[in-house]
């Protein structure tokens, strides 16, 4: 929402336990104080027939007044070089030159190359001007001047571009010329493309140094009321960019275009983007390997790992071809940490139960919750809920419905409902987007994190896409089963999963997973199948989990890592060559297709995905069988016609047993849902034909499967193939099949004897 | 050489050919019958053609609902939704009934298929 009152904010950790510290960072308008009080939080679907929002308020010294005000944002990727000696605006002449693929070269002025203060007027810039022409300028702390090229940059082309300044003669002569081949550019080399350039003008002024960092992607300005910010942020990828002594000539300048690095004394600083790669994937630091060593820093995560002007086609992998992977890609709307001021500093009491907490804040008429969770210091019940916190980064301010809606009523198959959740995102494009959001310039969203304000960690959030809770506020569905089923439980998170592996388990006799956790690091993976190995017991209650690949880097567990590779269902796709995470170094896309289908570890796979309706199941031979037949004590032949999420337990994405892709041999096929709608498509990377019909009234495989298999020394994995059925369990109070069944299973999971 | 007149994008001239005689073919479709199995259940499976009609509805969405109160209160709004807009409700109704609401946003629909017919 525009110009109205707000309270937001995030914790810096996602994940504490008791005599850990966490930090609050919160930004608000229009209130100038709240009253803090954590809560545990209980549930948060206000859907009728639910048990609505329930928080429970806990004494502690988080509670108090605290003062709020406006916290700034910094959003856009660029790369910093710290330049203390001031080498970086050598006086006298000099050239600057690079490699530019640029997506929007129509949007405004970008810098590419920069060591200019626009507030100052001081420094240069190569860049692009407003005309989307190739620009160089400069100021000397009165005026700034330029020279342009006269014919505008070609979007996703990629170009060798200089300047050469002459400080003798006062001039400028820029260089523009296409280094296209058949694999690297939006257009093939077959064209004529006529957008070479060569521009010689004056420059009538001697450029005065900014005494500030040079910059790729983005120069520095003043913003009232705050002070030091970077503007002119570039769409867009960068490759190899350098700087030379002295105004090159034409010779010089065709052997840097041919790719040759810049050779002898020249050379003030060269970065060579595609140095430093290593098989576990590439940080944020960009190497200079020129004299000085002037090294760069990405600032909100630059994309690396992406194809460069002398892409070839053949290789797919910065592993396979480090060379031609010096492509640094660039975004105006990037944010990966808000970097705001701690508002609250809070230590975690020793006495405090593990669970679902938020720090509440009240004031000026407006409330928001600061979710987080505690786990315990060891573990204190046989139970965990494992909160799927991979998969709420994933869907991290998704904003399908802004904009462009596209095709996402068409994907669901229901009416689109906004919140004041999705204005409020609106009016905040710096809170950034989810791996389902696409950036300004059309780039897949590949980086997300919560070191910002997310609408979906918020308990009452609903999805517009569908005007059901999805992810945290869903799950919380779960927890509100967990608080009322008689046995103690801890709450851990995917970031304790991915940093301590099968440790985090171990000392579980069940662990129960979300409505939808599909976002698995393999350290994710390899955890969860260690755990079943050794005697662990899994109950999955969600759908589309052990999907994508993802990753993390071990310093920064905040943000994580996706590319939407050629199948799954996808919001975007990554471009040829650009399938591997910068962060790890693996192949990313979903798991099946690097030989880990989600059926080899839950014994169902994604089959299906519709949000109009949800539907019941019916029981199959094998749930009547002695050995099993406990789970449905107290459970007729159909059961889940009823449920918080469309109207049963089988609804919004389905999971499915098969042979094919690895469901365990011996598995009981306990129950399945049936009678879904046309909405309900057959998923696509199960299809290698296109055949009509493949809706959920003409295709047996648009369904929920509700499995149980036994793993090595008495672990198991109950599944239920369905996302709505974690929000069937608090239907009239709990008193329902659905929770029934969920508590026949978790009553004999905890306990030493074989589950079958 | 260039014909200016033409969008950029050709297909986007195939596109609207095509918008126009989808919605033709629809036009006569429509009767009190489809109208009513919609109010009775505007979600899940309907008959074929009414699932034709949301299908070329939810390709291109005009309208969608605002719910200032989840679950309780539903407006219609105008797509898109532009960023920094507070909500703008088309009028000043206000339906308790998701079911209700859905239902005004396919009336609006209909309306607007109907006279994009009238204006040929
Ligand atoms: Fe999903």
């Amino acid at each position: 929402m525009a110009n109205t009152p707000f309270i937001t904010g995030y914790a810096d950790s996602l994940s504490v336990r008791p005599g850990e510290t966490v930090q609050f960072m919160v930004s608000a308008e229009g209130v100038a104080s709240a009253e803090v009080q954590l809560v545990r939080l209980i549930h948060g679907d206000m859907a009728p027939g639910g048990p609505g929002f329930v928080e429970r308020e806990i004494a502690s010294s988080l509670s108090g007044t605290v003062a709020l005000t406006t916290q700034f944002t910094q959003t856009g990727s660029f790369v910093r070089v710290a330049d203390p000696a001031g080498r970086l605006t050598p006086a006298g002449s000099f050239t600057v030159h690079a490699f530019v693929w640029a997506t929007t070269p129509g949007k405004g002025r970008q810098g590419l190359v920069t060591q200019f203060d626009a507030a100052s007027r001081r420094g240069y810039g190569l860049g692009i001007n407003e005309s989307g022409c190739l620009s160089f300028w400069a100021g000397d702390g009165q005026a700034v001047h330029e020279v342009a090229a006269e014919r505008a940059l070609m979007p996703r082309i990629w170009y060798f571009v200089a300047a050469a300044y002459d400080a003798d003669k006062g001039t400028v002569e820029l260089y523009q010329e296409a280094v296209v081949n058949a694999y690297n550019s939006h257009l093939s080399p077959l064209l004529e493309l006529d957008d070479g350039s060569r521009v010689a003008g004056a420059l009538a002024l001697t450029p005065q140094a900014a005494g500030a960092d040079l910059l790729l992607a983005g120069f520095h300005d003043q913003r009232a009321g705050h002070g030091p910010v970077v503007t002119g942020l570039f769409n867009g990828k960068i490759d190899r960019p350098g700087i030379q002594a002295g105004a090159l000539g034409l010779a010089e300048l065709a052997r840097l275009k041919e790719g040759q690095a810049p050779q002898g004394a020249s050379t003030v600083a060269y970065w060579d983007t595609s140095a430093g790669y290593t098989d576990n994937g590439i940080g944020d630091r960009v190497q200079d390997t020129g004299p000085h060593g002037l090294h760069g820093l990405g600032y909100n995560r630059p994309v690396r790992a992406m194809t460069g002007w002398n892409w070839r086609g053949k290789d797919d992998c910065f592993r396979l071809a480090p060379a031609q992977y010096g492509g640094i890609y660039f975004n105006d709307d990037a944010i990966i940490d808000c970097r705001w001021q701690p508002t609250l500093r809070w230590t975690v009491p020793a006495d405090l139960k593990s669970g679902v907490y938020a720090a509440r804040l009240r004031g000026g008429g407006v409330e928001d919750h600061i979710t987080f969770f505690v786990r315990p210091t060891t573990a204190t019940a046989k139970v965990a809920m494992l909160m799927p916190t991979a998969s709420y980064l994933a869907y991290a301010n998704e904003r399908f419905v802004l904009g462009d809606p596209g095709v996402v009523e068409a994907i669901t198959g229901h009416g689109l409902i906004l919140h004041d959740d999705d204005y409020f995102l609106g009016a905040h494009p710096e809170f950034g987007a989810s791996t389902y959001d696409h950036h300004a310039d059309g780039a897949g969203v590949c980086y997300t994190s919560y070191r910002r304000p997310i609408m979906g960690l918020r308990p009452r959030h609903r999805m517009a896409a569908t005007g059901v809770p999805w992810q945290f506020a869903a799950d919380m569905s779960i927890v509100w089963w967990l608080e009322q089923c008689g046995h103690d439980f801890d709450v851990i998170t995917d970031e304790d999963l991915d940093r301590e592996g099968a440790a985090l388990l171990a000392p579980y006799k069940v662990v129960l997973n979300g409505t939808h956790s599909e976002y698995y690091s393999e350290r994710m993976m390899d955890a969860t199948d260690q755990y079943l190995a050794r005697g662990g017991r899994v109950m999955y209650l969600g759908a589309n989990g052990y999907y994508w690949v993802v990753g993390f880097r071990a310093d920064e567990p905040w943000c994580m890592e996706v590319r939407k590779l050629n199948s799954g269902s996808r919001a975007w796709q990554a471009a040829p060559g650009e399938y591997y995470l910068a962060s790890t170094g693996e192949k990313s896309g979903i798991w099946r297709d690097r030989g880990r289908a989600p059926q080899k570890s839950m014994g169902v796979g994604f089959t299906s995905e519709g949000m109009d309706e949800s539907k019941p199941y019916r029981r199959l031979p094998d749930s009547y069988d002695p050995r099993v037949s406990y789970i449905f004590e107290g459970v007729g032949e159909k059961f889940g016609d009823q449920g918080l999420a469309l109207g049963g337990a089988a609804g919004l994405e389905l999971d499915r047993y098969d042979l094919m892709w690895g469901t365990p041999p011996d598995t009981f096929l306990l129950a399945a849902s049936s009678g879904h709608s046309d909405n309900y498509p057959h998923v696509g990377e199960e299809i290698y034909f296109n055949l009509p019909g493949m809706g959920g009234t003409q295709d047996f495989q648009v369904r929920a499967d509700m499995t149980l298999f036994k793993s090595r020394a008495g672990g198991a994995v109950f599944s239920t193939g369905s996302i709505a059925w974690g929000q069937a369990l608090p239907w009239n109070n709990g008193n329902n099949d659905v929770a029934r069944l969920t508590q026949n299973v978790l009553d004999r999971f905890v306990r030493d004897e074989d589950v079958a | 050489m260039t014909n200016t007149s033409l969008p950029a994008d050709r297909q986007l001239l195939v596109y609207a050919r095509f918008n126009e005689e989808l919605r033709a073919e629809m036009r006569p479709l429509i009767t009190e019958d489809l109208i009513e199995e919609h109010r009775r259940r505007p979600l899940g499976q309907h008959s074929d053609t009414l699932m034709r009609l949301l299908n070329m509805f939810r390709r291109a969405p005009v309208y969608a609902l605002y719910s200032r109160t989840p679950c309780r209160e539903f407006q219609v709004i105008r797509l898109p939704v532009t960023e920094g807009s507070n909500p703008t409700p088309i009028d000043d109704v206000v339906y308790t009934d998701q079911n209700e609401a859905l239902h005004a946003v396919f009336l609006r629909n209909l309306e607007d298929l109907m006279r994009s017919g009238g204006a040929k």
